[in-house]
């Protein structure tokens, strides 16, 4: 039996390898990730995620999920058989180069701590800070949005200060509101609508970050920058 | 016109899914078990991507204020219209003022109820179904409940089929081996294929997995044999499709299905193909499935074989 060769192509950059999958009968997953975040190789996949929309370079193509240093691409494999599929993506990478994104900035207002913000306790024990300090650290940086994905309109954000890195819950709680303000490992993000979630909150925002009638529906794109602003003193 | 004479908190209207917005966090929803429902459409000379009810909760009951030509594919549940009783996966015409109820199954998870034209709902990203995470799409972004009215479109064919049901010999294979055998689904590898033993990958094929209790139309949790993973790499949020077979540290594989979170951090073993992702949407918690390895190719034409099943359908029909 003939399997799809995971591996289909090494790319001219440095240190960089690249894998391409199957995703399912009409998906491929191409993964650049060596290691954590990095800002050019994303920045490289946006440009291809770019290219990826003239329908000249890829027949067949259905939608993309640009991911955290990876790239998911949906196409109708009767158009396009798998393997040029494959060797199309593999290709386009190479040539291609990081584009920063010039994206729109978004200031967040929220509440640090309290009964929307359980876990600001937990996350100053563990990280050895005040809460203050905490809440310091997290209003001080801007944010990027890598992707978006997971659930409608969530931002995949970057930037957290490493100091506020914590693993996240052993169990997930059930459901959290909308707005939530969340953080685990490197990661940030705000939440557009109720939901299960592994990540520690440590505030809440007034946050429309979905919208089904707009058009794009997420209010945030990748490359978009955001700062959080605490809106009141914590008790 | 219909009336809604039951509650569910996961009766919901669908149609084939979502496509086109996986980027903005928009799950693909839809039918859970494509094919019974695009055969209910099939069995009434609707187009192929109609609006439908998914029935999760049972009984369901509706009142026509018209008469209708309605279809029932999807799990083996016995439905009524005053005292006559009708088999699973029956064309049934429906008089005004008359009620339909839908039985809880005895074989199955959901019961598809196609109405001829197909159900009139506002299309919101391309899309008849309902999100329900994002409460958009479908009935106002809801679940069906009592006293919600609906209405079918237009249609000029005269709703004059005498009741009538159909039982495709392959569907009742997939049926009848569901309570002992089970069933068993196709796959091919995904991204972190090679970082399994071998050994692990044969117990993987070798196992009778169960289906879990906490499953739905988000995903299975699956109980059997533990899979080891031989690399300890932590992998970043990358997009991910329904039939998507992921193993998380406990080692037991989890199924993403339809109204799966777009994206994913753990790895991925195999995807269920195209063509058997619907054998996976009648699973109740209890039921087995085995995985069985394929390629590309096969797994290319059994999806035109699948697609095809459409046509034939409502050839036989019209």
């Amino acid at each position: 039996m003939i399997l799809f060769e995971p591996t289909l192509a090494t790319s001219k950059a440095v240190d960089t390898s690249v894998r391409i999958s199957l995703a399912g009968t009409d998906g491929l997953l191409l993964d650049v990730s060596c290691g954590p975040y990095d800002k050019a190789l994303q920045q490289r996949l946006w440009a291809l995620n770019n290219t990826l929309r003239d329908p000249q370079s890829f027949p067949g193509l259905i939608e993309t999920v640009p991911g955290v240093n990876n790239l998911l691409v949906i196409y109708d494999p009767r158009k396009i058989p798998p393997d040029a599929a494959a060797q199309v993506l593999s290709d386009l990478w190479v040539s291609s180069s990081p584009t920063p994104i010039k994206g729109k900035h978004f200031v967040i207002d929220m509440i640090y701590g309290g009964e929307h913000g359980m876990d600001l306790d937990y996350v100053a024990e563990q990280t050895g800070l005040t809460p203050r300090d905490v809440i310091a650290l997290h209003s001080s940086v801007t944010y990027t949005v890598a992707a978006l994905g997971s659930m409608p309109g969530f931002p995949y954000l970057v930037g957290l200060p490493p100091a506020l890195e914590v693993p996240r819950r052993q169990i997930p709680r059930t459901l959290i509101p909308k707005g939530s303000v969340v953080i685990a490992g490197e990661q940030a993000s705000v939440f557009p609508c109720p939901g299960p979630c592994g990540w520690h909150v440590i505030g809440h925002a007034d946050f429309d970050g979905f919208d089904s009638q707009a058009m794009p529906p997420a209010l945030l794109s990748p490359g978009d920058t955001l700062v959080f602003r605490s809106k009141a003193q914590l008790k | 016109m219909m009336e809604i004479l039951s509650n569910g908190p996961l009766n919901i209207i669908v149609d084939r899914g979502r496509i086109g917005f996986l980027a903005s966090g928009v799950s693909r929803s839809g039918a859970i078990d494509s094919l019974s429902y695009e055969l209910g459409n099939a069995m009434l000379g609707n187009s192929r991507e109609a609006a439908s009810i998914e029935i999760n909760n049972f009984p369901f009951k509706v009142r026509m204020s018209e008469a209708c030509c309605v279809a029932i594919t999807g799990a083996l549940s016995t439905s009524r219209i005053g005292q006559k009783q009708h088999a699973p996966w029956s064309r049934l015409k429906v008089n005004a003022g008359e009620t339909l109820v839908i039985e809880a199954p005895q074989e199955g998870r959901c019961v598809y109820l196609a109405i001829e034209g197909g159900i009139e709902v506002q299309r919101v990203l391309n899309s008849c179904a309902t999100d329900l995470k994002a409460a958009f799409g479908g009935h106002e972004g809801k679940a069906l409940a009592k006293g919600d009215s609906l209405r079918s479109s237009p249609r000029n064919s005269a709703a004059s089929a005498a009741p009538s049901s159909l039982f495709d010999p392959a569907l009742q294979t997939y049926w009848r081996a569901l309570s002992e055998a089970g069933t068993t689904v196709r796959v091919l590898p995904s991204a972190e294929w090679q970082e399994f033993s071998d050994e692990s990958k044969e117990r993987f094929f070798n196992t009778h997995y169960t289906v879990g209790r906490s499953s739905n139309r988000q995903g299975y949790r699956l109980s059997g044999a533990v899979l080891k993973r031989t690399v300890n790499r932590e992998l970043l949020s990358h997009g991910i499709v329904p039939g998507t077979v992921q193993i998380p540290t406990s080692g037991e594989p989890i199924i993403q299905l339809v109204d799966a979170n777009t994206c994913g951090g753990y790895p991925k073993l195999v995807n269920v193909i195209e063509a058997d992702l619907w054998k996976l949407g009648q699973l109740m918690p209890g039921r087995t499935l085995r995985f069985e390895l394929t390629d590309i190719d096969a797994a290319l034409s059994a999806g035109a074989q699948r697609h095809s099943l459409f046509e034939t359908t409502a050839t036989q029909w019209r």
